[in-house]
């Protein structure tokens, strides 16, 4: 537990940070950039097709992963909005701004990879259901904390009104999350839940979760990456930036 | 006299001098409602449902538009510096500021929806239920409207970023009122739809006011 706050408390600072996240930022992308492979080949490839919906089935090895992952950004971006505004950490602050961009691409992926397999599948790309517009609010959520962002010119005063405007918007993701669940919809509920016996054949449920995994590595990296660029950008006039540019 | 009643007793009395900001939204409201009652075909006999849905609408951009100016005033002239320095009790202030903003802004709007529900032909039988969700509805609107327009605060031109900001806020509440306006007259069961959007009231109530004051003393800040 010690050694988990040091990190916490030296992640904080700036330069520790820059230097710290290099080597992770290179093996997240090979670890994603493979997994993604390997698991978009055997998913495409390998796996038998589906006895309903055929082969357009195999949308699910990007369209879940992406998903899911829109979300969780969401999440982490409300609680680096809520460490910023407890902690007033700066390095929340770049996690918010470094994010938010990828949160908004995935989402809008993820709603556009829907409405593909919706048109063989449901028989329309879009319905207004509960599980389809609550992701189109989280793309407008992402699309607004921009905006905001980018309006504020003082950049600390813009920082804590993104972090507020994120952690209102959290009552969205429980509304996402079990829209399923709730209220009769098209969309399905979730194939794999913890305490429930997983409801999908282990030979297509492989490939998802190294499909899973590789996205959420190459995310992590993509941010760890703009993470990097930003503090270096803001930190500009610091000593640290100086003997860098210097010695390189 | 306590933080709440002296912030709304102030708005009030602000609200009553610049009568325009309660009119222009009461305006638009009615203009939209005859715009949709005289270009949409079959609004008045489709079984209540799109009327209702125009109304929750119409309702939800006029009260938007009503709290785009809360505390832009007082920003404006400093009034908002001493409110955040007295520091008593922010979060009561707030509660009293937008208790009297909905007042101002909302409570004229409802008046108005009997006259756009009857421009809609809307079955009397389903008014009832249409002001029993409406009510938690605007205060919701009201609250979510205020709380943009102070993240927008000093922000020029800022309408059409506030609306970016707010309307997908909007969204559940509506869909809620909606839900349990079309059930009802419909003659289906519709106490999960009402006590859902109870519920956000309730919450909204409460801790959107928090939100406001932190974002009223970053404000002053920076």
């Amino acid at each position: 537990m010690n050694w988990f706050t040091q990190t916490f408390h030296k992640m904080g600072s700036p330069p520790f940070f820059y230097r710290g996240a290099k080597v992770w930022v290179t093996w997240l992308y090979v670890i994603g950039l493979g997994s993604l492979l390997i698991g978009t080949v055997w998913g495409l490839g390998f796996t038998p097709a589906d006895r309903l919906q055929g082969d357009s089935f195999r949308i699910i090895y990007l369209h879940v992963p992406a998903a899911h992952l829109s979300q969780l950004i969401y999440i982490a971006i409300a609680v680096a909005g809520f460490v910023f505004l407890v902690w007033r950490m700066k390095m929340a602050d770049v996690f918010i701004v470094s994010a938010v961009w990828l949160g908004a691409w995935l989402t809008a992926f993820a709603l556009f990879s829907g409405i593909v397999w919706g048109i063989p599948t449901w028989g329309t790309g879009w319905v207004w259901d509960a599980r389809t517009t609550s992701v189109l609010v989280q793309l407008f959520l992402f699309l607004g904390l921009i905006a905001l962002r980018t309006a504020i010119p003082n950049s600390q005063r813009g920082a804590l009104a993104v972090a507020v405007l994120a952690i209102v918007g959290v009552i969205n993701i429980p509304i996402i999350k079990y829209s399923v669940d709730w209220f009769t919809t098209l969309h399905q509920p979730a194939s794999i839940q913890i305490g429930n016996p997983i409801s999908i054949d282990p030979s297509m449920l492989w490939p998802l979760l190294v499909n899973t995994i590789g996205l959420y590595a190459l995310a992590a990296g993509v941010i760890l990456y703009y993470m990097r660029i930003n503090v270096l950008r803001r930190e500009r006039n610091s000593d640290w930036v100086r003997d860098i540019v210097n010695s390189e | 006299m306590n933080a709440f009643a002296i912030a709304f007793n102030r708005t009030i009395r602000v609200g009553w001098r610049h009568p325009l900001d309660s009119l222009t939204p009461m305006a638009f409201f009615i203009i939209v409602v005859s715009l949709i009652s005289i270009t949409v075909e079959g609004v008045s006999d489709s079984e209540n449902g799109i009327a209702i849905a125009v109304l929750w609408v119409v309702l939800l951009l006029s009260t938007m538009m009503a709290s785009s100016g809360a505390f832009a005033q007082d920003y404006e002239d400093g009034s908002l510096e001493q409110l955040v320095a007295q520091n008593e009790s922010l979060y009561v202030s707030v509660h009293g500021s937008v208790t009297a903003r909905w007042f101002i802004s909302s409570v004229p709007l409802l008046v108005l929806v009997p006259l756009g529900a009857w421009m809609l032909k809307l079955d009397i039988e389903v008014w009832w239920i249409l002001f029993l969700t409406l009510i938690p509805g605007s205060i919701v609107f009201t609250l979510f409207g205020v709380l943009g327009a102070t993240l927008t605060l000093g922000v020029g031109r800022n309408g059409v970023l506030l609306a970016l900001l707010v309307l997908p806020l909007y969204i559940p509440v509506l869909l809620l009122g909606v839900g349990a306006c079309q059930r009802s007259a419909t003659e289906e069961p519709f106490q999960f739809a009402l006590i859902g959007i109870y519920a956000i009231a309730m919450a909204a109530i409460t801790f959107l006011p928090f939100a406001i004051a932190a974002l009223l003393r970053v404000s002053q800040e920076y």
